[in-house]
């Protein structure tokens, strides 16, 4: 039985799943749909094309689905998606994609976002992320399953972080964040394999064993990452998850900046002079 | 009773999610004036008495502290934080975590967590902002004397022999007045000055 409180703002278009509950002052836009066992507390909002899956907890002050904040967004009908079993705490928000990018924002299932996270256009989160309070997300940016995001983490445009890496807190990141890795400080470095994260999520002691000695090989040894790369590429019986590793290192490098993604943009120079924001550009 | 200070706010600016700005103080000369067609993100935090002038964009969770001044144009990113009496310039950019504790001098830009430094002029806003090649190359070149000076002069020597000269340009010569103003405070905090 969906619990509507008699004080939240429910479009008749919206789309609500079994067992829905929304709490005091919500407002649930028309092109929004909310799949069974969602639990809404007070004051959420959720605006434009929005899908939320099953089960999600949205504390207090939760905005989903809010226009990008984005000089180049025109207006168009982007989307935002949510998969399952997330919670999003007090004040988080997510932000729909942007025609220049995928046309959408995208989270996985599983995943925990302390207060005040910030996910903003075309962004991708997949599963079982935990990203910790005020962390804020660029635009475009990808979080790979299992990583860890501790407190006041800012996160450039276009970075990709590698799964089950862990980012110190008030990291500024600026380029991609490996797999597998501990990653910190301004300037920002590798500091080694994240071996009590990987304990956490089951992984053998001999998976463990192989990454760090990679992890060596790659940072510590040698004249320069890709010099060792090749070297370590080469090798045949290599683990499953170092060779994943060096893919992505290898793919990382590729970009002047170390952002892999960033190689893929789609906006032209044109599109990034400085111009006033959507909202007020339609009201010329 | 509520004292008597005041918020004034312009025309076509955007505030998303949580923004809070805080009206003015009695000491603090009782307002804070925000100026037209800025973007404020998420979470930013506009301070007692501060002036915000037009166009600039202040990113996700930036933290304005009381009596500071942001002129025109100018583009903080995410969790940039700024002391109280700290001016930011015309067209500066700083960048993530970058934490202000003297005035931030005009067309550069400023990163590092804190304290930040200066970094170079802040070429792709200004080329975003339509200045053409030949005043940027000035500036550049007014920043490497400043900045990059390695002949023995000190800061206060270089912006003097600077300001000397005539036939300035005019942004250089609107960032040599910042740079002078701002020495006048033992901390570099030129609003700090005004200080009742």
């Amino acid at each position: 039985m969906s619990k509507i409180s008699k004080w939240a703002l429910v479009d008749s278009s919206a789309e609500l799943g079994a067992d829905v509950s929304i709490g005091p002052f919500c407002e649930i836009g028309p092109a929004v749909k909310i799949e069974s066992g969602c639990e809404l507390m007070n004051h959420v909002t959720i605006q434009g094309i929005t899908r939320i899956g099953p089960n999600n907890v949205l504390y207090q002050n939760v905005v989903i689905g809010a226009a990008p904040q984005d000089l180049k967004y025109n207006g168009g009908p982007t989307e935002t998606i949510i998969g399952s079993n997330n919670v999003f705490r007090e004040n988080c928000t997510v932000h729909r994609g942007t025609e220049l990018g995928e046309g959408r924002t995208v989270i996985g299932n599983g995943n925990l976002f302390m207060v005040g996270v910030h996910v903003a256009h075309d962004c991708i989160v997949e599963d079982n992320v935990l990203l910790g309070n005020q962390t804020t997300l660029a635009g475009h940016v990808r979080i790979e399953e299992g990583a860890v995001l501790s407190a006041l983490i800012g996160i450039h445009h276009f970075v990709r972080v590698g799964k089950y890496s862990y980012i110190g807190g008030l990291t500024p990141v600026r380029r991609d964040v490996p797999p597998f890795v501990k990653f910190s400080g301004d300037p920002n470095a590798v500091r080694g394999i994240n071996e009590e994260g990987l304990k956490r999520r089951k992984f053998s002691e001999a998976e463990i064993a192989a990454l760090k000695q990679a992890f060596r090989r790659l940072f510590r040894e040698g004249n320069s990452i890709t010099e060792q790369l090749d070297q370590l590429e080469a090798e045949e019986d290599l683990v499953e998850h170092v060779r994943y590793l060096c893919r992505f290192l290898r793919e990382s490098c590729q970009d002047r900046f170390g952002r892999y993604q960033e190689m893929a943009r789609q906006d032209s120079r044109q599109d990034r002079q400085f111009r006033r924001p959507a909202e007020l550009r339609k009201k010329e | 009773m509520e004292p008597d200070t005041r918020l004034i706010i312009g025309e076509g600016n955007v505030f998303r999610e949580n923004v809070t700005l805080n009206r003015g103080t009695p000491h603090g000369g009782g307002q804070t004036v925000i100026g037209s067609n800025n973007y404020f993100m998420i979470g930013a935090h506009i301070g007692h008495d501060c002036e915000v002038e037009d166009n600039t964009v202040i990113s996700n969770y930036v933290q304005i502290g009381g009596h500071g001044k942001i002129e025109g144009n100018a583009w903080l990113s995410a969790f940039t934080g700024t002391h109280q009496f700290v001016t930011i310039g015309r067209f500066t950019f700083t960048g993530g975590h970058c934490g202000c504790v003297h005035d931030i001098p005009p067309f550069t830009r400023a990163a590092g967590i804190y304290p930040c430094e200066i970094r170079g002029i802040n070429t792709t806003g200004l080329e975003r902002a339509g200045f053409a090649q030949e005043r940027i190359e000035a500036l550049k070149e007014a920043y490497r004397y400043l900045y990059r000076r390695r002949n023995g002069k000190t800061m206060a020597q270089a912006v003097a022999e600077l300001a000397g000269q005539n036939e300035l340009d005019e942004n250089v010569r609107y960032l040599v007045e910042f740079l002078q103003r701002a020495a006048r405070h033992r901390l570099g905090r030129y609003r700090e000055l005004s200080r009742r």
